[in-house]
């Protein structure tokens, strides 16, 4: 029987693709795109444990969710934007410069 | 109520996936095992429907398609708050009403700004 | 299932309200009239209206007149109506700061004081959620203006990238929190902390597993937002890449929203939670004292000293979300005051000094400078003693609170390594001010002058002196003996 620790599971193994993403792509667009699955996977649990509880409480989070990760992705893809014009390359390497 | 899946169904998706997977390895292997291996450069080249390529893969694709779908993907995902507003459209009543109303307008005050600030005009 | 309405309180919410249409209003109005002076009037005026309206509350609450909105969700209990106050003042602060630096700096977008004010409302909504989906729509409003915010000075590199730096990170940062949310929810079933500490204190209660991992990933994604070590990475980069009054926001309206959110869910669940959850917290303060006030030690730039200075202030802060509660909330809540009056100050000091690229704060540039700028000198010798903690001055008062509070609630060993750290930290902070008095001018400084810069300093000191002197009226304002939530 699946139960809820099934789709539990399944977020934490997506949240970590997120994290592995984020932590090892140079490219800004993939980083950006880690972001999403990140709360992608949070959506699977929250939409999960929803069901499970029966309640419609978590969707309504997961709705958020949905509007918050697209607020991000447009003020991320108009920051990358403005990095891209002034680096030309859409890596994250020019952002180390700062670094001592 | 109980909404815990059978174990069946899940072995459904399971076996479907498998059977998805298989495929793919058995027809890719089959073709590398029967046909001629035989490379020339025309088969090398990027295919373009027939036509004669004229550049490599990694085109830059125009800045405005990035602020289109910036605003694109706004726009489309606040949609997503109307979807629970229709469902309990009778139950809310003008209480629903009004606030989605005020919600709209917020949505209109941005597409107002962007569209008065030439957002919506391709640059060419 | 019968439908519930959320019952809507609209004088709870009206300085968010105040807030919120002032800023989609100047944004409109900022498309017709490209003057900046009347976009920055006008998101002042906004903050005035804003401010009194939160005083009628504050007012109303001391009489014993607690109000709510969305059942428990809003508050307007003393706490969130006082941070409200130190929340107005910063933004204000910040704007008068940047109205002639943005000038000057050739940046001048009306849209830029637009953002501010939604920034500051979603720190408003912070410091008011009783709920967990509030305060992550709190945090996200408040972050991705300042997001942008941060990248303002679209021409320069360093600019892009601390706004882009800030916004990985911060997207980072949030998806933890988000997570932390998903597994509270998931271990106890509710969002509003009221039902989330009544399902943890439920008989027969087995997710304490969940709901602890939970804390700790809240505590990590607001964590990042104060600048806990190891989650300051992005502060150094992004406070020295971010225009400076940028920065000052940043330091002061930010940290105060993070502060109030995290005081309050300390205050209430994390005590049903693991033990764990506290601990950790207890590590991370020991590593921001130590890391945060060290690594100061060894900057050359100002701008990025005072970026791990704000990094050190964090750690004591944090001590005081240690004694939640009454103690602690009155403790942080004053020491906010104190700090976003003289953090900003120093900040509104830098940007007269650095030239209009915000480059020039090294030290050396510093020198001489009670000679040849005597008044300014004088203003930056309050502020950076008041970071220091040096009686007489709100600082030190503000750290007396916190240390206290830190005692009572037991963490005696953390509070010596504080002190000790601050002992450590006088070394930095009194280093600008002997080159400024003591030494010989190297560079011809620069003469920028601002009247509204000149305002802010003015205000910035005079309640660094007031606060300092006289501590004991906004501390008796601060009792919170009534709150909504029991517990606090």
């Amino acid at each position: 029987m699946l139960t809820l620790n099934h789709f539990l599971a399944l977020g934490a193994i997506l949240f970590a693709i997120g994290l592995y993403g984020l932590l090892s792509r140079r490219n800004l667009v993939a980083i950006l795109m880690s972001v999403e699955i990140l709360l992608n996977a949070i959506l699977v649990n929250v939409v999960a444990i929803a069901r499970f509880n029966d309640q419609a409480q978590g969707d309504v989070f997961a709705l958020f969710i949905i509007a918050i990760a697209a607020a991000e992705v447009a003020v991320g893809l108009a920051l990358f934007l403005n990095v891209f014009r002034l680096n030309g390359v859409a890596t994250v390497d020019p952002l180390r410069r700062m670094k001592e | 109520m109980d909404y815990a899946l059978e174990l069946s169904g899940a072995l459904y998706i399971a076996l479907f996936a498998l059977i998805g997977i298989a495929i793919v390895f058995v027809t890719l292997g089959m073709s590398r095992m029967i046909a001629p291996h035989n490379i020339t450069p025309g088969k090398l080249a990027i295919y373009e429907c027939g036509e004669i390529p004229s550049r490599g893969t990694d085109v830059q694709f125009n800045v405005n398609y990035y602020l289109f779908a910036i605003m694109f993907v706004i726009f489309d995902v606040e949609v997503a708050f109307f979807f629970p507003w229709a469902v309990a459209f009778d139950a809310l009543g003008i209480y629903g009403v009004v606030a989605v109303a005020l919600f709209l307008l917020l949505l209109l005050d941005g597409l107002i700004y962007a569209w008065t600030k030439g957002v919506l005009k391709w640059v060419y | 299932m019968p439908l519930v309405l959320p019952d809507i309180d609209w004088l709870t919410l009206a300085p968010l309200l105040v807030l919120l249409s002032t800023a989609s209003l100047a944004a409109l109005y900022a498309l017709y009239n490209r003057s900046s002076k009347a976009v920055a009037l006008l998101a002042l005026l906004g903050l005035a209206v804003a401010a009194i309206f939160n005083l009628q509350l504050f007012v109303a609450s001391r009489a014993g007149e607690l109000r709510s909105s969305f059942g428990l969700r809003y508050l307007a209990d003393q706490g969130a109506l006082a941070f409200n106050f130190v929340i107005l003042l910063g933004a204000a602060l910040a704007i008068l700061i940047s109205y002639d630096y943005l000038k000057r700096a050739e940046l001048e977008q009306p849209e830029y004081y637009p953002l501010m004010l939604l920034s500051a409302s979603g720190a408003m909504v912070m410091a008011a959620a009783g709920d967990l989906i509030i305060l992550l729509l709190g945090l996200e409003i408040m972050s991705l203006a300042v997001y942008v915010l941060s990248a303002w000075r679209q021409q320069a590199r360093e600019s892009a990238e601390a706004g882009m730096k800030y916004f990985l990170l911060g997207a980072f940062a949030s998806a933890f929190l988000i997570y932390g949310i998903a597994l509270i929810y998931g271990a106890t079933g509710f969002f509003s902390y009221p039902q989330i500490v009544a399902g943890l204190l439920a008989e027969g209660f087995e997710q304490i597993f969940l709901a602890t991992l939970g804390g700790i990933m809240i505590l990590a994604g607001l964590g990042f937002k104060v600048a806990l070590v190891p989650f300051h990475q992005w502060a150094p980069d992004v406070y020295t890449g971010a225009p400076t009054p940028v920065t000052a926001f940043m330091s002061v309206v930010v940290k105060t929203a993070a502060f109030a959110a995290l005081l309050r869910i300390f205050a209430f669940i994390y005590p049903e939670l693991g033990v764990l959850a506290v601990q950790s917290l207890v590590v991370l303060i020991a590593l921001t004292l130590i890391v945060g006030n060290f690594t100061a030690l060894v900057q050359r730039g100002i701008k990025r000293m005072l970026a791990y200075s704000a990094v050190a202030h964090a750690g004591y802060l944090a001590l005081a979300v240690l004694a939640a509660g009454n103690l602690g909330m009155r403790a942080a809540i004053w020491y906010l005051t104190a700090y976003t009056l003289m953090n900003a100050g120093a900040f509104a000091v830098l940007t007269l000094l650095s030239d209009r690229n915000d480059h020039g704060d090294d030290l050396e540039r510093f020198a001489g400078l009670a000679r040849s700028r005597p008044y300014l000198a004088a203003a930056m010798t309050v502020f950076l003693l008041s970071l220091a903690g040096i009686p007489l001055l709100a600082g030190f008062v503000g750290k007396i609170l916190v240390f206290s509070a830190a005692i009572e609630a037991g963490y005696v060993s953390l509070t010596v390594i504080a002190i000790i750290t601050s002992v450590v930290a006088m070394v930095y902070y009194l280093r600008p001010v002997m080159y400024m008095y003591f030494r010989e001018p190297e560079y011809e400084p620069l003469q920028t002058n601002s009247r509204s810069t000149h305002i802010a300093i003015g205000i910035a000191v005079f309640g660094t002196v007031l606060l300092g002197i006289f501590p004991g009226w906004w501390y008796s304002l601060l009792d919170l003996g009534q709150s909504l939530l029991a517990g606090l």
